[in-house]
């Protein structure tokens, strides 16, 4: 990568962050939030919501005290060379199995949808050549990826205006009915959807007005919070229980309801369009997990890309079925929640010691 | 450079990786798919294919043939046709009458999980769903199934029916606390199926009907938006002259207003336990007077409103009373008696025991917005 196309403006933060938050959780997630926290989902987003503020929050303040690292040096500083590799290793695995998830979990949803009968591998293989040509250009492409996919899908928002005609506001009612621990459980089980803002530790260094960091992640994290809480709540108020306790994805078949005098069946517009939305995820977590190879073992990022390209495309052979991919999800979702909820937390703690050693060191 | 020609070539070349399956001379699009039960176990299907070749004179086939499960019935459908049965235009279900006794339920399971078959489909009763299929009236339209479409969509936007369609069917058969209605087509020799009332479901077994135009009291509570249909009314002379209302020339025993509502509002307020009150105002415009009766004067303007509002509440309460007896709920009175903190815990089961013994106050009123060009 040349230096002058090295930069890009914080602004653009906001399309990164929150294009990579938004992916294929949000299709599933009513009935997740659903099966845990009934209808009182609602407040667990948002707590789920305020959680993540925070951690942006604290993730910043590392990124500052450690100028210009990447989350993958900053571990190589405080672990050391072996240690830092280690951990940097287990987060190269996280997100190549977090493209995974996303990419079969698409691939199931179109072939539910249309494609019946063709083998994953071969959506598998389409998603995963577009992903290597968007990331072999470097992160200003990928930048760009995030920005057009937001701007090309953010009107399926307003798609949702047809099912609010058929919603009743009693299926919400009465309000705060689940005990705290359920509504605990709900925060647990939306991390799934609401994972993505640790791309913020990977990207600093290419951001140009760090100071403005803060207020454009705040903003990303915010507006993923409230689009998660618009499309549950409508779904709360648009299927009767039962329904939402069965769907696979409540808001394809809430889609499904839409339809407009020139196109019929609407969710046969929304599912291929939403390769659009996940396509930000495929190539983030791609680019991240490459340059984390090119960390681990210093060799070029485009051989890190075609490794793991290759190590996806071999289990699309093997993790296939609905009831595997669910288990899966699930086990991401959690180790998810403790690696960027719990585990900045620590950091934090240790950047903090670090530095108070390094002063006083300097001192003496 | 040029890899990432190769690359890009590829990514454009896989985005047409299938087997050319659909090709439209080939299709047998189904409109229409009605069900009969025959014994026990074992169900009619009868479709209706729409045929797109111009040589043939028929616009559409209908095929029949019996199974145990709605896939296998279509898969004994495909037997009978070189056309490639599709249902990604079906529009309407059929149920006999016989089956929505014994409970409709299952069949729906793989309305839902097909994701071919769309979500607003809609579903109706009738009395024998090949015969009615079968029927070679429809009007204008190349076959049957567009037929019953296109009567009951216009009956859903314009007319009197409560949305019937398989979403809004399988949603209020899932709910506790509100039980589904569906409309009944009615079939007879020589015209075209017509609807004739409106099914009333207990969970997904029909227990009764009422007629199109009593639908408006149960719209009146489930959609803010529908369109109600007009409401005519007989008043006796001697009510009119009770109360004081100017008697209208000529003379004539029996008053007929003929209303049009243009906004209406409904709430169910539960008091207590026991008492629920079902609060609604309608603005209307008066449409027919038979024999032409002045509303000039304010004061008898009013008391005109009173009187048309208790004769609603009259008919509303006998409606009440039947759906009561049939323990069936279309208004959604269970639902919101669980909305409210103190009987949320209420299961269906409880409110199904509560629902008889509920004392159910209507209390309809009217507002006469309009008189149309004379007053």
């Amino acid at each position: 990568m040349k230096s002058n196309i090295r930069f890009v403006n914080a602004f653009m933060a906001f399309y990164i962050i929150h294009t990579s938050q938004i992916g294929m959780g949000i299709l599933g997630v009513p009935r997740i939030m659903y099966l845990e926290s009934k209808k009182d989902a609602w407040i667990s987003i948002l707590l789920s919501g305020l959680f993540v503020s925070l951690i942006t929050w604290l993730m910043i303040s590392i990124l500052k005290k450690n100028e210009g690292d990447t989350l993958f040096e900053i571990h190589e500083h405080i672990f050391g060379r072996l240690i830092g590799s280690i951990f940097n290793f287990l987060i190269v695995i996280y997100f190549i199995a977090v493209n995974y998830s996303i990419t079969i979990s698409y691939v199931e949803l179109s072939l539910t949808w249309g494609y019946e009968g063709v083998y994953e591998w071969v959506g598998v293989f389409a998603l995963l050549i577009l992903s290597i040509y968007a990331v072999s250009g470097g992160f200003r492409v990928v930048t760009g990826v995030c920005f057009l996919s937001f701007l090309l899908t953010i009107w399926l928002l307003f798609v949702v205006y047809q099912p609010l005609q058929t919603i009743n506001l009693t299926r919400i009612l009465p309000i705060m009915t689940t005990t705290p621990s359920e509504i605990m459980k709900g925060v647990f089980k939306s991390s799934y959807t609401m994972l993505g803002f640790e791309t913020l530790l990977f990207i600093f260094p290419f951001i140009k007005e760090k100071n403005k960091l803060q207020l454009f992640s705040q903003i990303a994290v915010w507006f993923t919070t409230i689009l998660v809480l618009i499309t549950t709540v409508v779904s709360i108020l648009f299927f009767s229980a039962k329904e939402l306790e069965k769907n696979v994805w409540p808001v394809v078949s809430m889609i499904s309801t839409v339809h407009f005098p020139f196109i019929e069946r609407f969710e046969f517009v929304a599912v291929p369009l939403w390769i659009l939305v996940i396509f930000p995820n495929l190539c983030i977590t791609l680019y991240i997990s490459s340059k984390g190879i090119k960390q681990i073992f210093y060799i070029k990022q485009k051989y890190g890309i075609w490794l793991i390209s290759i190590i996806l495309f071999i289990c699309s052979f093997l993790i296939t079925k609905r009831v595997d991919n669910n288990y899966f999800f699930d086990q991401i979702g959690k180790i998810g929640f403790f690696l960027w909820f719990i585990y900045p937390i620590f950091l934090y703690g240790i950047t903090i010691i670090k530095s108070k050693i390094n002063t006083r060191s300097r001192r003496s | 450079m040029k890899k990432k020609i190769v690359i890009l070539v590829c990514s454009l070349l896989c985005t047409a990786c299938m087997a050319p399956e659909k090709i439209i001379e080939m299709q047998g699009i189904s409109t229409i798919i009605g069900f009969d039960l025959l014994d026990d176990n074992t169900y009619k299907g009868t479709i209706s294919l729409l045929q797109f070749d111009r040589k043939e004179e028929k616009t559409s086939v209908t095929l029949s043939a019996e199974g145990t499960t709605s896939k296998q019935i279509r898969q004994k459908l495909e037997e009978q046709t070189s056309h490639d049965i599709t249902s990604g235009q079906l529009r309407t279900i059929l149920f006999n009458k016989n089956m929505a006794e014994t409970g409709i339920s299952s069949f729906l399971d793989t309305m839902q999980r097909d994701s071919i078959i769309s979500s607003l489909i809609f579903l109706a009763i009738t009395d024998n769903a090949e015969e009615t299929i079968n029927n070679t009236n429809y009007e204008e339209y190349p076959e049957m199934g567009s037929y019953i479409y296109q009567l009951l969509d216009k009956h859903e936007k314009k007319e009197m029916l409560v949305n019937s369609n398989l979403h809004d069917f399988i949603t209020t058969l899932n709910e506790i606390g509100i039980d589904p209605t569906l409309p009944m087509i009615k079939n007879s020799n020589g015209v075209a199926p017509f609807i004739d009332g409106v099914a009333l479901f207990k969970e997904d077994k029909i227990v009764g009907s009422i007629s199109l135009i009593n639908t408006l009291y149960i719209k009146l509570f489930t959609n803010n938006k529908a369109f109600l249909g007009d409401i005519t009314l007989e008043i006796a002379a001697e009510e009119l002259e009770k109360r004081g209302i100017a008697q209208p020339l000529p003379k004539s025993d029996i008053y007929k207003i003929t209303l049009h509502p243009i906004k209406y509002k409904g709430n169910i307020e539960i008091k207590n336990e026991e008492l629920v009150h079902l609060n609604a105002t309608i603005s209307v415009s008066t449409l027919e007077f038979q024999p032409y009766t002045s509303l000039k004067n304010k004061d008898s303007l009013n008391k005109m409103e009173l009187l048309i509002g208790e004769a609603l509440n009259n008919k509303f309460g006998h409606i009440l009373e039947e759906l009561k007896n049939l323990n069936t709920d279309p208004i959604g009175i269970g639902r919101k008696i669980r909305s409210i903190r103190k009987y949320s815990h209420l299961t269906d089961g409880d409110l199904r025991q509560i629902y008889p013994a509920l004392k159910i106050k209507p209390n309809i009123k009217v507002e006469i917005k309009r008189t149309g060009s004379v007053d």
